[in-house]
């Protein structure tokens, strides 16, 4: 099955794409899989890298870095996918030295197609950026287009799109009662 | 505890009223923790704002939130969703909203229940 998971920053979306790419492995048997995009660049990223590496230590997942082409990673079949994220993938498909520029929509489709084909579950995580009501740039702009081209076609495919409040899952397509669960922590995991 | 969330302008302070109305009379007390006595309010309004301040002030935004939760378990709260755009450039404003985030997560855990408005309209998300 495909899942897209949508959130803003913040809002808890990696946290329960794990738990729920985690779940739907123990029922695929295969491996788990971490396609990892963050390129890192600057101390903040290495910190970001390290907080989410923190976050799914205890879950298995093998780490794949993936910042670009997609169509180049090796799966199994059975094997459960979590590709964090789209935004990143886009960005240095369309302006990392190894990035496909104006193409990356199309070859960013292309790649998760097939990975939907071959693995036993994909896990897509999106991301929310398209309502601060600012005009920007006409790459900015573009980027938009291309990211917000994506995430349209990759809920147009899944079987469950959910957007992330809070931690809370609010479905935007399918979705279960019995999937309604959220991610509860105690703490607050600020780094 | 009450959460409610949503985009700016989008009716969390009405709907907080309307809630607290259901159990209670008269007015209730909205505070924005500008004041140490806001701490006993019914509705604490603008929570990410207060979040701000205390970035600004370096100090430790999630033991505050610990604190008032133990102080006046039963307020409402309301808080602006700040996440739904691209990364700002300043790495201030990307903390701000990366801590307000995280604290919502928190919030909506512990809270009994979770409201999201949009255009004056809520959905009971939890």
């Amino acid at each position: 099955m495909v899942l897209l998971v949508m959130g803003g920053s913040g809002s808890g979306k990696s946290a329960y794409a794990e738990m729920r790419t985690a779940e739907l492995g123990k029922g695929a048997g295969g491996r788990l899989l971490y396609l990892a995009t963050m390129e890192p660049y600057d101390e903040e990223s290495h910190r970001r890298i390290a907080r989410h590496r923190r976050m799914r230590k205890d879950k298995n997942f093998i780490t794949l870095e993936c910042q670009t082409h997609l169509e180049e990673v090796a799966v199994q079949e059975g094997d459960t996918l979590l590709l964090e994220c789209i935004s990143n993938l886009t960005a240095n498909e369309m302006y990392g030295s190894k990035g496909r520029g104006k193409e990356a929509a199309r070859v960013i489709l292309e790649g998760i197609r097939r990975l939907a084909r071959e693995s036993a579950h994909l896990v897509l995580v999106g991301n929310q950026v398209f309502s601060d009501g600012i005009s920007y740039d006409p790459s900015s702009t573009e980027y938009l287009g291309q990211m917000a081209l994506i995430q349209r076609e990759a809920a147009a495919m899944a079987d469950e799109a959910v957007e992330v409040v809070c931690g809370i899952p609010v479905w935007l397509k399918g979705g279960s009662e019995g999937r309604n669960k959220m991610v509860t922590k105690g703490t607050i995991i600020l780094e | 505890m009450i959460l409610i969330v949503g985009g700016v302008f989008q009716g969390k302070r009405e709907l907080a009223k309307r809630l607290w109305a259901e159990g209670n009379t008269g007015e209730p007390r909205i505070g924005q923790l500008l004041e140490e006595d806001d701490k006993e309010a019914d509705i604490i309004a603008d929570y990410h704002l207060y979040i701000r301040t205390l970035l600004e002030q370096g100090k430790d935004a999630a033991a505050k939130t610990e604190e008032l939760l133990e102080q006046n378990p039963n307020l409402i709260l309301t808080m602006a969703e700040l996440g739904c755009g691209i990364v700002p450039m300043e790495a201030f404003e990307r903390e701000w909203r990366e801590t307000t985030g995280r604290i919502g997560c928190f919030l909506a855990a512990q809270a009994e229940a979770v409201y999201r408005v949009s255009c004056g309209v809520e959905q009971k998300i939890k």
